[in-house]
């Protein structure tokens, strides 16, 4: 944030934009799924409320990065099987939601147990997920941010832009289906991802996603050049890993924001413009690649230069993240990972396992003299289980 | 975990699980055919269908170049099985000495109806328990009932077929243990709680994860008999390609599988006539002395390192529609049957898969 507040007050305002262009794309969209990192925690409630304003009534749900895995999955309902005499399940927080966005606040406490099936619920299309960060803080699960489309670093103190309006993102949603892809585009996206150094093919693919939810939004029916400047910015940019090879014909740009004040407004739209013309003309007789790489280096040069810019490539957050960490560390009882079932009594901090308690105890409900075979089986000290981690 | 749970969910069970999810939005797999790229992979997995016998398949790799997707698509194109009809454990009519407890009591009552059922492809969630894994007491019988009975677990549920292990690197210790016991005999014996329960679970194993977040312990890794290493495709014409496919089945799945039906039909086929054939096919002592010189050049551990070579070779040979293997069988085979079997070499650092190259250029020449 430091560059940013050296490039001055434009900068901050372009990064304003940035973020509330995603929170539309992410009410047009929410499958994108996005990552926020903001060391303002007013910033980060701010940008969550727009979400949940403009996304569709009840779509939105926030997760407590505390949940357990079994919650999140489903477990066995003790309170009813007891008083039922069967097993009763209580649905996992995910089907609950039905496919909604899951929002989770403090994203980086999310347990290692529980982002390894939040990767799995993502594929699955089970949920779509918003994570929310301080940004300073431990990076998030890198598979996860891996599945993540939309990455933004909110600003502080910069004012947040008029959010569009709500008719707006749901005629938008309806239009979402129906948005073409030319087959350029598709070869910029696969240009410009490969040109940021950008590895995983989940980038491209997010980075698409998000350019059509951009068209929908505008009210166009085909992604255009725009659109993709956009998305660039939004998927591309800050998983950078190198600059682009931009120096060659454009000037420099180490003034940071000096060239980023006007950039949104003017230079880019013609610069584009007047790339796309020839470059679909050029493609007649000579072989693709030339034009769709002058096309993009254009589009970059627009949309993602002062991004990288002010997150100083080279060691972007997103490529640093890593679980590995995290499993090294010296934890607490009440913490670590499960490793079964050990037959004792609960020590400082941890925590029965009913289930394995029960199932230990109703062999002996005969001998016991549980009369009633209808009730929960008589429980004896020794058949206590406790949940062990390491 | 209190009792004031709110019961408004109650009442769901498992099977309601599946059926609500199926709506909330799980989308059907990916076709297997579609997949850019990755052949190595994909004959890897082709080979584990073809001769289960090898002992599965170790996919590891960069994040996001569809490891999972083509282990998921797999379950699609595997030929159906022939089971007894209501039979817990799948068993297989075929072998008489492998039916369970309730199949010889049925097969001496009134005989055995056998049913074509899809093969399973079963998943290993990182979070399950010994109890989901080995099968339990089932509760229900127990706490309503009074009576004992056995609830089959997952392995239970993945014989015959394949099983899962998706961040294999970070799976619980507790539970590595199991997974080398059971699929190093092939038979899943529970002897707690009570219970004495045994029934053969002969599955293959395949599993996937990312190496930066975790090893993976030796003797887990010896049990796969073939390990693939997944890059991310370099060429942009593939990554283009790659884009699109994965943008069709993002906005309409249907309409990809509908697209890639035939491929998938026609793969189907021949996976089955090659899993027919692969008992025919002969190796001659000249391809077995060449195997094993290969293993001797490269210094790799135990003899497990030919049995597999030479078996994958084999089914290479069957899914190609030939009698004999021959040395380019065990050519092509080679990196992926011996890459994670070479000893350490502090003096060469190279990629395994580089080494077991040049160890094939310079036993056969290039």
């Amino acid at each position: 944030m430091n560059g940013a507040a050296l490039g001055g007050a434009s900068a901050e305002a372009r990064a304003a934009a940035d973020a509330c262009a995603a929170a539309a794309l992410l009410a047009v969209d929410p499958g994108l799924g996005g990552w926020v990192r903001s060391i303002s925690l007013d910033a980060r409630d701010a940008w969550a409320a727009s979400v949940r304003d403009l996304a569709q009534a009840g779509a939105c749900r926030r997760m407590p990065p505390s949940i357990t895995p079994e919650r999140l999955d489903g477990e066995l309902d003790l309170a009813a099987a007891l008083a039922l005499g069967r097993p009763v399940r209580r649905a996992g927080w995910l089907e609950e939601g039905g496919g909604g966005l899951a929002m989770v606040h403090a994203a980086d406490r999310l347990s290692p147990e529980v982002a390894v099936r939040l990767r799995r619920a993502v594929d699955m299309g089970e949920t779509a997920l918003l994570a929310l960060s301080d940004a300073d803080a431990e990076p998030l699960d890198a598979g996860l941010a891996d599945r993540l489309a939309l990455v933004v670093d909110l600003p502080i103190g910069a004012a947040m832009p008029l959010r569009p309006p709500r008719r707006r993102t749901e005629r938008a949603r309806r239009r979402l289906v129906g948005v073409n892809a030319t087959a350029e585009a598709f070869e910029a996206v696969a240009v410009a991802a490969e040109m940021l150094g950008v590895e995983s093919p989940r980038g491209a693919a997010h980075c698409l996603r998000a350019a059509r939810a951009a068209a929908a939004l505008a009210g166009r029916r085909e992604v255009d050049a725009d659109d993709l400047r956009l998305a660039m910015r939004l998927t591309l940019a800050p998983r950078a890993l190198r600059r682009p090879p931009l120096q060659d014909d454009a000037p420099p740009p180490p003034g940071g924001a000096s060239p980023g004040e006007d950039a949104p407004a003017d230079p880019p739209a013609p610069d584009a413009e007047a790339s796309t013309q020839p470059g679909r003309e050029e493609t007649g007789d000579s072989p693709t690649p030339p034009a769709v790489e002058e096309l993009v280096v254009a589009m970059l040069r627009a949309a993602a230069l002062d991004v990288l810019e002010t997150q100083g490539v080279g060691a972007p957050r997103a490529a640093k993240a890593g679980a590995r960490g995290r499993y090294g560390v010296v934890r607490p009882a009440a913490r670590g990972r499960p490793a079964g079932v050990a037959a004792r009594r609960p020590r400082r901090g941890e925590r029965i396992d009913l289930v394995a308690t029960l199932r230990a105890a109703a062999p002996w409900r005969t001998l016991r003299g549980g009369a009633d075979a209808s009730g929960p089986p008589p429980v004896r000290l020794r058949d206590l289980r406790t949940r062990r981690r390491v | 975990m209190d009792g004031s749970l709110p019961l408004s969910t109650t009442g769901r069970r498992s099977r309601a699980r599946a059926a609500t999810a199926g709506e909330g939005g799980r989308r059907a797999a990916f076709p297997f055919s579609a997949i850019v790229g990755q052949e190595e992979l994909k004959l890897a997995l082709q080979l584990a269908v073809v001769e289960p016998a090898l002992g599965g398949v170790l996919a590891f790799g960069d994040r996001g170049t569809g490891k999972t997707t083509a282990i998921r698509a797999l379950a699609a194109v595997m030929p159906p099985l022939r089971t007894v009809e209501g039979c817990r454990f799948v068993c297989d009519p075929a072998a008489p000495e492998d039916l369970c407890h309730d199949c010889r009591a049925r097969a001496c009552a009134e005989g055995l109806r056998v049913v074509e059922r899809p093969a399973p492809v079963v998943d290993l969630p990182l979070g399950a328990t010994e109890d989901s894994l080995l099968g339990a007491l089932d509760l229900e019988q127990a706490l309503a009932h009074g009576r004992r009975v056995f609830q089959p677990g997952l392995f239970a549920r993945a014989h015959r077929g394949f099983l899962y292990v998706d961040e294999v690197n970070l799976l619980e210790d507790h539970l590595v243990d199991l997974l080398l016991d059971v699929s190093a005999s092939g038979e899943n014996a529970v002897e707690r709680e009570g219970l004495s329960v045994r029934h053969p679970a002969r599955f293959v194993l395949v599993g996937s994860g990312n190496p930066e977040e975790g090893e993976l312990r030796p003797q887990l890794i010896d049990r796969f008999g073939l390990c693939v290493e997944v890059r991310t495709p370099t060429a942009l014409s593939d990554r283009v390609e790659i884009l699109k496919r994965r943008d069709a089945y993002e906005r309409e799945p249907a309409r990809l599988a509908a697209a890639w039906a035939s491929a998938e039909g026609a793969l189907r086929d021949r996976l089955a006539l090659a899993r027919v054939r692969v008992a025919g096919v002969s190796a001659p002592d000249a391809v077995l002395a060449d195997a094993a010189q290969l293993c001797m050049a490269l210094g790799s551990d135990g003899l497990r390192a030919e049995l597999t070579l030479v078996r994958a070779a084999r089914a290479l040979a069957a899914l190609e529609g030939r009698r004999r293997v021959a040395r380019d069988d065990l050519r092509r085979v080679a990196p992926m049957a011996l890459r994670h079997r070479l000893r350490r070499d502090p003096l060469d650092e190279s990629d395994a898969g580089a080494r077991v190259a040049r160890a094939l250029v310079e036993a056969w020449g290039p």
